[in-house]
């Protein structure tokens, strides 16, 4: 009888292996240890067997068959897992294909750069101020200690509705109009749309600039120099060199013009630097003290700096645009770029 | 401005290379723009003498030209009118690269060989004439390296530029004097010593300056027996070099001045002018005058006129006139050197748009010191030129002598405003470098006054000289600090962070920002105005053109010009926004008002073309629309993500009334109320009259009511605790009748049990009948303090179902 168990258990494992279908495993299953299974079949000549051995053929017979159930569980599960295994293989995509994604649009690049400097110099201590970008003669002029027939008008080309009233060339009013407003500390930036007669490839006849303004007791030219090293080194990269050299413009005494290393070639000299190794970035200079009677302020007791950019002109340089008047296009080919 | 080192140096001893010559400028408020080196690419070029010309075998025009080089002859053919045996010319033999790109050649000449040719000025890049050979005046020995026959052929030309503030650096002279500041270098003026003779000048000429307040000096010097006629080679490279075009000796001289030391002068025919005198005066009224460039010009008032006894021969400080030019037969010439008042001069330069290189100094100011020196150097040069005599004495009306101010300067003043520790005595030794007259105050030991030089206009005040302290000691050269500042709260962003959020909110929708000029032409606005023709622009006086002639009213005409070009691109998926002022006349007032304004439009598919997007939908008729197109709801739903954003309330969409919208497919925002703005589809015939290919749906919102709106804080509302129900109710109801009816007789009902109505589907395809539509609603019902019983819930829900039926007629769909 005990061959008879070792028989069964070595066909059954053997069977066991081939099957590759779970309901043939079930049938298996049952033909071998249900009820009228085959081990059932042989266990009832148990009788049979003598009885000092019959002990040991039951302990056999109850061996074999724990054995064979955990066999038939292994290989059910194999079975599942390789039906499961199939079934996610027929249910696979093509993960590389594009996702469903909602349409975004983006700002203009012009607005993005202003609000990265605006960040910068809120950051350093600036408040904001805005004002009308159609401006009386006075404020974008007379106060800015440009009198009519001023040579220095000619830098500036602008376009007129009538004698006094015209497009402001450049954010400066508002500096004065926050001024006329409040007495010192004034520490504002100024960014708004400008407009002066000229196009071509580096003049749009209405471009962007942010400008700033720091008045207060004691401040001196070498805060201006100190506040703009930490602007430009803060968006333009530490590593950059700066340079500050003389200029004029009749709203600051002294005035400068700030430099920095070619952000194109580092300073070794290229096209976009005139091989110079520097561009031109910031006007900037101490507010000329003939301002302060327009608005009320004793030159005696405060002092301050102002500066002022050009928008276009630090996207052109940041992202390498080459032409001015595509930031006016609105091509979606060129505003989705950035 | 073109500065000539070689030239610079004869006033200045620098010994610098020319890049750090520039450096220095630059860093001292002088910026040089180009640095570039001319004629060094001449090397190979020789002086040659042409001993022999014969004519070419092959051909009328050309000549064979045998040249002797010193040490040895050529012979080299030649197609220039001009050439003739014993001229002394320039020979480029083979192999030498002209500056006009041109590698001389060994070639065949219609079968004759020329080893190298014989160059025209324009060839050698040393002039602009290129009718015939460069041919030298004076003996010039033959076989010389052409830069040593005439060392000024190699240069280094600086390219500089001027601010306003600095006419004494319009010359070369003015800049010498700057490199001698900057670099402590030995500064001096060129010598000449006059030749005049017996003639006294005053004994043919006289001058009147009745109106010396535009001109506050005048001074004339005259020639006699004075030749016209070319200037030499090396006085020509001089002018051509600095720009300026050469024309006869007279004219160039006066140019060569003008330039050397930055006074303008100009050469009268004494002959051509009446009366023997001048008169400085302003011009009649209405005058029209003639200028040399030969344009009548109708002369604006206050304009200053040079005139003889009986006529204007020049415009003062801008241009000579045509009726006293020096012409090829001039012999007797009156040189004049004036100082015209700025301003003067800019407002006649400026009315008729007019700039010289006169009138550009002029407006910047000129040394009235300089006159004298200058009428001499001329005359001087004149004589050099022409071989002319000078008539003794000069004329100089210089009735009110400008005096220049003293200004003191406080050393604490200084230090302060630069933040430079700086000792007195430094400071002084810079300005007297300037040629500032430096005096030591007497009430202070450390404070001084200044008495500024006759050709500086721009020091009159101590922050002017405090300037030149920090110029002559280096911007470079003070520290860099950080102010020291009081905190303060900032509540000045609020309109611009909310401006910011709507970009914000606008890019999540898929719109992308635009920015568009604030001018528009006249008729760009027409097809969104009510009237066109009753409301006014604010129209530009000087617009660049025609398409940028008024300030925009809308954005609209910006945002639709922009998708039109961008459809014109075949760029047709498009969702645009601006955000940007519009400026509308107020009567009675200078200055318009300006509007913060978001404007938009959108066309095209409603999603991109990518696979999982192009099964298409289904829309309300049951129609499977394979590529929908953006309609009227997107755009809605862009501005309700918007407004949902920013935390407006009380918003309201109601048909449009705008005359450029389709009527049915439009509709007016309204903000509590009030009308802000509007949103739909773009009527069909302003479709075509735009000349737009697609259906375009486009909004347009006023910023500013909104921003005031979000001043309301938000409360926060309590979640809800208790399980809600949902109930369908699926009703069948006549196709004009509104969500919105619906919504608010279900509200009427007051259950405070309802908490949503929510349509979602509405259908008007097969099986319903004609002029009907399905809408099929989501009710929740929810409680506060309970859960809610199917039963409560069936009673309120049949309720909604019955009086629907009862108000509205409806069929309930089960």
């Amino acid at each position: 009888m005990k061959e008879q168990l070792n028989s069964l258990r070595a066909s059954t494992i053997k069977l066991v292996a081939e099957i590759v279908d779970p309901k043939a495993l079930n049938e298996t299953r049952t033909k071998i240890l249900g009820r009228k299974g085959e081990l059932t079949a042989i266990l009832r000549g148990l009788k049979d067997v003598p009885i000092e051995e019959r002990s040991a053929v039951g302990q056999l017979a109850n061996e074999i068959k724990t054995e064979l159930e955990t066999e038939f569980d292994r290989k059910e599960t194999r079975l599942r897992e390789d039906l499961e295994r199939a079934q996610l293989a027929l249910e696979s995509i093509d993960v590389t294909l594009p996702g469903r994604r909602t349409l975004l649009g983006r700002s203009h690049i012009l607005n993005r750069v202003t609000q990265e400097l605006v960040e910068v110099f809120s950051g350093l201590g600036f408040q904001l101020a805005e004002g009308p970008e159609v401006e009386i003669d006075y404020y974008n002029f007379e106060a800015l200690n440009m009198p009519k027939n001023h040579p220095a008008r000619d830098m500036q080309d602008t376009f007129y509705f009538s004698e006094n009233v015209l497009l402001r060339t450049h954010t400066s009013p508002v500096q004065i109009r926050t001024m006329e407003k409040r007495q010192p500390p004034v520490r504002v930036i100024c960014p708004g749309k400008v407009y002066r007669r000229d196009a071509d490839v580096t003049h749009s006849p209405m471009f962007m600039q942010i400008e700033g303004l720091w008045v207060d007791k004691r401040v001196s030219f070498s805060d201006l120099k100190g506040v703009l090293t930490a602007f430009t080194r803060d968006y333009f990269g530490e590593k950059l060199g700066l340079r500050f050299r003389p200029s004029f413009f009749p709203f600051t005494e002294p005035s400068a013009e700030v430099d920095i290393q070619c952000v194109i070639c580092g300073g070794s000299g290229c096209r976009t630097c005139s091989f110079t190794g520097w561009l031109e970035i910031l006007g900037a200079g101490m507010v000329d003290p003939a301002l302060y009677k327009f608005v009320n302020y004793d030159p005696e007791i405060y002092s301050g700096f102002a500066f002022g950019l050009g928008i276009e002109r630090v996207a052109m340089l940041k992202y390498g645009i080459p032409d001015i008047r595509l930031f006016y296009e609105n091509d979606i080919r060129f505003l989705s770029q950035f | 401005m073109l500065i000539s080192l070689n030239w610079l140096k004869e006033f200045v001893d620098v010994d610098l290379e020319p890049e750090e010559v520039a450096h220095r400028l630059t860093m001292g408020g002088i910026e040089v723009e180009a640095i570039t080196r001319v004629g060094f690419d001449l090397k190979p070029c020789l002086t040659a003498r042409i001993e022999k010309v014969s004519p070419h075998p092959n051909s009328d025009k050309l000549k064979l030209a045998m040249i002797s080089l010193g040490n040895r002859n050529e012979t080299v053919v030649c197609g220039a009118p001009n050439t003739t045996e014993g001229q002394v010319t320039v020979y480029a033999p083979p192999g030498a690269a002209l500056p006009s790109g041109v590698t001389v050649g060994h070639r065949a000449i219609k079968g004759i060989e020329s080893p190298g040719m014989l160059c025209s000025e324009k060839e050698l890049g040393l002039g602009e004439d290129a009718s015939g050979i460069l041919v030298f005046e004076g003996e010039i020995r033959a076989g010389l390296p052409l830069s040593v026959a005439f060392p000024d052929i190699e240069d280094v030309i600086l390219e500089i530029s001027v601010t306003p503030n600095r006419g004494d650096c319009l010359s070369i002279i003015g800049v010498a004097r700057e490199i001698a500041a900057l670099t402590q270098e030995t500064f001096g003026m060129p010598e000449f010593r006059l030749r005049e003779c017996s003639r006294d000048i005053n004994d043919e000429l006289s001058v009147e300056v009745p109106d010396f307040d535009l001109c506050p000096r005048y001074v004339a010097k005259m020639l006699d027996d004075v030749v016209v006629k070319r200037s030499p080679f090396p006085f020509r490279l001089r002018l051509y070099r600095g720009g300026v075009r050469p024309i006869s000796n007279v004219v160039d001289a006066t140019n060569y001045v003008l330039m050397e030391c930055g006074q303008p002068l100009h050469a009268f025919d004494y002959l051509s002018l009446g009366g023997r005198k001048i008169v400085v005066r302003r011009c009649d009224a209405n005058e029209v005058f003639q200028t040399l460039d030969g344009v009548e010009r109708r002369l604006p008032e206050h304009s200053l006129m040079i005139r003889d006894g009986k006529k204007s021969v020049a415009l003062a400080g801008i241009m000579g006139g045509l009726n006293s030019e020096i012409k090829d037969s001039t012999t007797k010439v009156v040189i004049e050197s004036a100082c015209f008042e700025r301003f003067g001069v800019r407002r006649t330069a400026k009315t008729l748009g007019m700039s010289t290189e006169a009138s550009f100094r002029f407006e910047r100011g000129v040394d009235p010191d300089g006159c004298v020196w200058a009428a001499n150097r001329v005359a001087h040069l004149i004589q050099e030129l022409s071989g002319s005599k000078i008539l003794s004495g000069i004329i100089d009306v210089y009735p009110k002598p400008i005096d220049r101010d003293l200004v003191r300067v406080r050393a604490a003043k200084a230090r302060n405003t630069l933040g430079l520790d700086i000792s007195s005595e430094k400071m002084k030794s810079y300005l007297t470098r300037l040629g500032i007259d430096v005096r030591d105050a007497d009430d202070s030991p450390e404070d001084f006054e200044c008495v500024s030089p006759s050709w500086r206009w721009d020091l009159e005040r101590e922050i002017d000289y405090i300037e030149e302290i920090a110029r002559i000691h280096g911007f470079q050269n003070i520290p860099a600090t950080m102010p020291v500042c009081e905190s303060e709260p900032d509540n000045t962003k609020r309109e611009y962070n909310m401006t910011n959020k709507v970009r914000n909110l606008m890019n999540a929708s898929g719109f992308t920002e635009i920015i568009t000029m604030s001018f528009v032409s006249g008729d760009a606005g027409k097809p969104f105005l009510k009237d066109p023709e009753s409301e006014v622009d604010l129209a530009l006086l000087n617009p660049l053109s025609e398409d940028f002639a008024v300030m925009r009213r809308s954005l609209l005409p910006g945002v639709v010009g922009a998708l039109k070009r961008n459809l014109n691109f075949k760029n047709e998926n498009i969702r645009l926004y601006e955000i940007g002022r519009t400026f509308v006349p107020v009567l009675g007032s200078e200055t318009p008002l300006e509007h913060l304004k978001l404007t938009g439009a959108a066309c095209g598919s409603r999603y991109p073309d990518v696979w999982h997007f192009n099964r298409g939908e289904i829309d309300i008729f049951g129609k499977v629309e394979v590529r929908p197109e953006v309609d009227f709801f997107d755009v809605k739903g862009a501005l309700e993500n918007m407004l949902g954003g920013l935390g407006i309330e009380g918003v309201e969409f109601l048909s449009s009334t705008e005359s450029f919208m389709h009527p049915g497919k439009s509709a007016d925002l309204l903000v509590n109320g009030e009308k802000i703005g509007f949103v739909g589809e773009l009527s069909p015939d302003k479709t075509r009259e735009i000349g737009l290919s697609k259906k375009v749906q486009i909004f347009d919102v006023f910023l500013e009511p909104l921003f005031v709106q979000t001043r309301k804080d938000r409360v926060f509302k309590p979640l809800p605790r208790y399980p809600y129900i949902e109930r369908d109710l699926s009703i069948i109801v006549e196709a004009n009748c509104s969500e919105d009816k619906i919504k608010l007789l279900i509200s009427r009902l007051g259950h405070d049990i309802i908490t949503s109505v929510i349509l979602f589907d509405l259908y008007r395809g097969e099986s319903i009948p004609e002029g009907h539509q399905s809408m099929a609603f989501r009710i929740r019902y929810q409680s506060e303090d309970r859960t809610l019983t199917d039963a409560e819930v069936e009673e309120v829900h049949s309720q909604v179902a019955a009086t629907l039926m009862r108000e509205l007629g409806v069929t309930v769909r089960e």
